[in-house]
């Protein structure tokens, strides 16, 4: 009986109804149109109910469809839950229509969203494919047409209950049998309504969809003559500007994400980014940020345009996706993250990441704090035993005397003698021949008499590097 | 009779708790690690190690997060940190933040602003030089925000005044023949109520990336004899 998850209820003639709930209760045999009472026989008192908001979930589907924007201009509400992107021309620009999906799913989950795609020839395809289907991404084959529906339910095809129910009375429950059936037959009892559903699968039929528009930019901006002098003109400038648009997002339930500020001075452009951890719509929060970023920012004298433009929005209450926790602290560490990026820049306020990669330098990766990250996602890459602290951005060269069994038995290193007491090695480390240069060194961990321990490496060609010491 | 003193008892240990909250911007006590030598909770400590490969910054870390909870902070102003000997002491990537100051002004303001804050359990800051005025805003900063501060020093700073609430002297020792843990020999320099010189053994278990510490075996010279 699972003790945690989640019941989206609503209130019909009085009583509590399941309008959805988490995979786990799922599982427990919860199902949609269940009285909250039965389900609670089922589950127990552990999961939480939330109660349904058909508008915000309608809200928050607009906006993933103009999120979906980065993927194709063309993308369309289908539904209550669903989207349609109309893809022609653009898998190439993702290496081909798999890597697609895959790219496509990957944002999705960075956003916490968990979703079924398909791509297919026609809406009506992939709409049954994505449905009904086995698969959480598939790709059906060009020119397949309804032969991919065929052992799909009839459900997916989009019917009116009745029709569905009265094919079942007939045994007929797949699409492929229902395209069995001859089709002069079928108007007679079923209208015109099923030979439209297999056109529109097969492509036979045009099915029409509305477009989402595009989001509208969020701009403001103004010429200054004679030109804004000063970091004090400059961010009460700013600071209007942000009055300003701030507004226009308030209307919409949305803060800013990401700001870019435009200032242009006669001989050049000066541009700013300001990244938040969180949606914002506070005018004192952006205002104190974006001074941060205008204190590290030598400014141009004479400023003759300033220009302003959210680069980024979501939905306020919206946090980006990272990786620390969401506790009861969890705001003010994205006040510091925010502080932090702004005043060092967002490229030294890092998180680490390990990558599978057998040369140590290229074994991890900085990510900045800012970005989205995938927080289910498994880490690539475990616990490699045997890693100094300090890793030297360059290995250095050193003079090292050999034991017979040609180990570290004596080095010179900042000025000092380091005599060895225990050596642990060689591991060697190399990389294939496609990597330009391709890497090839012995490593050796190496603790001196008096406790202190380095990493070096000995190369081919007999030279001795220090790479980094276990500080 | 015994029931009013249970409920007395219950009482003050209810008020204790409370006390301890207010002291400690509600943080739980961290455990520690062993009987006598810990790192204190809530706290700013200083270790002084012997040079590059002392191991200083591994035994202040893999201390330092018994002591604390929440978001940890590693300042690397020399850009040398190398994430996976991260792992290795059992510190989850995951809830670091490595930040890269530029120069040492900019890193004093990161861990300033990394101390005060809450969210933040443990900052990591190896500090070369540091005014006294520096060490007072670092003090300062920790009482504010509740968590640990770590400030790794050379040696040479011993003769500084010291602003931490802890202040160990490192040096690193030959390791264990057999397992080949990494071991240190710790002098508390100083800590309030206890007995500068103090010395402890640390050992580091690579395998579980936990440290055990204990007091240090008197050198084994026979007594004189008065004559």
């Amino acid at each position: 009986m699972p003790a945690e998850g989640l019941l989206l209820v609503t209130v019909e003639r009085e009583r509590q109804r399941v309008v959805a709930c988490s995979p786990d209760l799922e599982r427990a045999g919860v199902r949609p149109g269940m009285s909250v009472a039965d389900a609670r026989g089922l589950c127990g008192d552990g999961p939480r109910t939330v109660e349904h908001d058909p508008a915000a979930d309608a809200t928050a589907l607009e906006s993933l469809a103009r999120w979906c924007h980065r993927f194709s201009p063309v993308v369309a509400r289908d539904g209550d839950d669903r989207l349609l992107l109309d893809v022609t021309g653009c898998p190439h620009l993702h290496g081909g229509e798999r890597p697609m999906l895959r790219t496509m799913r990957e944002a999705l989950a960075a956003r916490r969203l968990d979703g079924r795609l398909a791509l297919a020839d026609t809406p009506a395809l992939a709409r049954a494919v994505a449905g009904f289907g086995r698969g959480t991404k598939t790709v059906v084959p060009s020119g397949t047409g309804l032969a991919a529906a065929r052992r799909l339910p009839v459900e997916s095809l989009r019917l009116a209950p009745a029709t569905v129910v009265a094919l079942r009375e007939l045994g007929v429950t797949t699409v492929g049998q229902l395209d069995r059936l001859p089709r002069s037959t079928l108007p007679a009892r079923f209208g015109s309504e099923i030979a439209h559903r297999l056109d529109e699968v097969a492509g036979r039929r045009p099915e029409t969809v509305t477009p989402v528009r595009p989001l509208e930019r969020l701009r403001v901006g103004r010429s200054f003559e004679p030109p804004v002098v000063g970091r004090e003109q400059v961010e009460h400038v700013v600071g209007r500007f942000l009055g300003q648009l701030l507004e226009r997002l308030r209307a919409r339930r949305e803060g800013v994400v990401r700001l870019t500020i435009l200032l242009q001075a006669e001989s050049d452009t000066t541009t700013l980014e300001v990244g938040c951890a969180r949606s914002i719509d506070s005018p004192d929060r952006l205002r104190r940020l974006v001074g941060l970023r205008l204190e590290r920012t030598d400014l141009p004298s004479e400023v003759s345009r300033v220009s302003m433009e959210v680069a980024e929005r979501a939905l306020l209450g919206w946090r980006r996706q990272t990786l620390f926790a969401e506790d009861e602290h969890a705001s003010e560490f994205d006040d510091l993250v925010e502080r932090l990026s702004l005043r060092l820049g967002e490229r030294s306020v890092l998180r680490p990441e390990l990558v599978a990669d057998a040369q140590p330098e290229r074994a991890f990766r900085w990510r900045s704090a800012l970005e989205d990250v995938d927080r289910s996602a498994e880490p690539a890459v475990g616990l490699v035993p045997g890693r100094p602290f300090a890793l030297l951005a360059r290995p250095r060269r050193l003079a090292v005397v050999e034991d017979d069994d040609g180990r570290p038995e004596r080095f010179e290193a900042q000025g000092r003698t380091h005599v060895v007491g225990r050596v642990w090695g060689p591991e060697r480390i190399g990389t294939g021949w496609w990597r330009e240069p391709s890497v090839r060194r012995d490593y050796f961990r190496v603790e001196t008499t008096t406790g202190h321990r380095f990493w070096l490496y000995r190369t081919p060609s007999g030279a001795w590097f220090l790479h980094g010491n276990f500080d | 009779m015994q029931q009013s003193t249970s409920k007395r008892a219950e009482t003050i240990a209810r008020l204790e708790a409370a006390i301890r909250r207010r002291e400690h911007g509600g943080r739980p006590r961290a455990a520690s690690s062993s009987h006598r030598f810990h790192v204190e909770p809530h706290s700013l400590v200083e270790w002084l190690g012997d040079g590059d490969g002392s191991g200083v910054t591994t035994l202040a870390l893999a201390l330092g997060r018994t002591a604390s909870e929440g978001q940890t902070v590693l300042v690397d102003e020399s850009r040398v940190l190398h994430p996976p000997a991260l792992l290795e002491i059992g510190l989850d990537l995951h809830e670091g933040l490595v930040l890269r100051p530029r120069d040492p002004r900019e890193a004093m303001w990161a861990a300033e602003q990394s101390l005060r804050n809450p969210a933040v359990g443990l900052v990591l800051w190896p500090v070369d030089r540091l005014r006294s005025h520096q060490g007072r805003r670092a003090k300062l900063a920790v009482e504010r925000g509740g968590g640990v501060g770590l400030l790794v020093r050379p040696w040479r700073a011993r003769k500084e005044a010291c602003w931490a609430d802890q202040r160990f002297l490192v040096s690193p020792l030959p390791s264990v023949a057999a397992s080949g843990n990494r071991r240190w020999r710790i002098e508390v320099a100083y800590r309030r109520g206890s007995v500068p010189g103090e010395t402890f053994e640390a050992t580091l278990n690579h395998e579980t990336g936990r440290v055990c510490v204990v007091p240090e075996l008197a050198a084994a010279t026979s007594s004189r004899r008065a004559s």
